[in-house]
């Protein structure tokens, strides 16, 4: 049961920091349009 | 922060940012259309990955992915960020509150057709009241010349003041 929230609170966090890329991959192919 | 659930003044609440532009009519349509399918969007991007986050997390994700759409919509087409104020004003309150749950979501429970419905009935009467709001502005104020139709504000104060009168009508006899 530990090992199964763990896992899912990894997931969890690895979702964040892929929310994160994507937040700053909009931005960046924002700026990348406005040139 | 309590934000309205009645679906009038939230239509009225995310009309009142888009008052700054001073936008014609064509315009303040497609403004009023991005920001609809910006809403429903983010509505269902949040919906199928809501389970993903932290349940604190999800919030301030959300406020972040506000700031960060409408810095790039900024920045690709010069429209100025208040419209961000208006999706966030459509948002459906239960998802600011901590407490609400996140629980799976059976795909054919009644409760979809209904949570879609209130999101999509939210979307269009915004844009129908803009695209309403900025008809009136063109053809009360360019073709027939009255003054307090120019800015938005005196249109809501004209229906603010038509609004007063119908609920305090002089009582009438029947018969």
């Amino acid at each position: 049961m530990n090992i199964k929230k763990a896992a899912i609170a990894a997931l969890k966090g690895l979702f964040l920091i892929f929310f994160l890329c994507l937040l700053a991959g909009i931005l960046y192919v924002a700026e990348l349009l406005r040139r | 922060m309590k934000l309205p659930e009645r679906f009038f003044s939230r239509v009225l609440l995310a009309y009142l940012p888009l008052m700054v532009y001073p936008y014609g009519f064509f315009r303040s349509c497609v403004a009023a259309a991005w920001i609809v399918l910006f809403f429903w969007g983010s509505v269902l991007f949040f919906w199928l990955t809501r389970r993903f986050f932290f349940r604190p997390v999800l919030k301030h994700a959300f406020f972040l992915w506000l700031i960060v759409w409408g810095q790039a919509v900024w920045a690709v087409t010069k429209l100025p960020p208040f419209w961000i104020l208006s999706v966030f004003f459509l948002t459906p309150s239960p998802f600011f509150d901590d407490r609400a749950s996140t629980d799976p979501v059976r795909i054919f429970s009644k409760k979809i057709p209904r949570y879609a419905f209130e999101r999509i009935a939210a979307g269009i009467g915004f844009a129908g009241f803009t695209a309403l709001l900025a008809l009136v502005k063109d053809v009360a104020a360019k073709d027939l010349g009255l003054g307090i139709f120019e800015q938005p504000a005196g249109t809501l104060l004209v229906i603010a003041a038509i609004a007063f009168l119908w609920k305090n009508q002089p009582y009438q006899k029947r018969g």
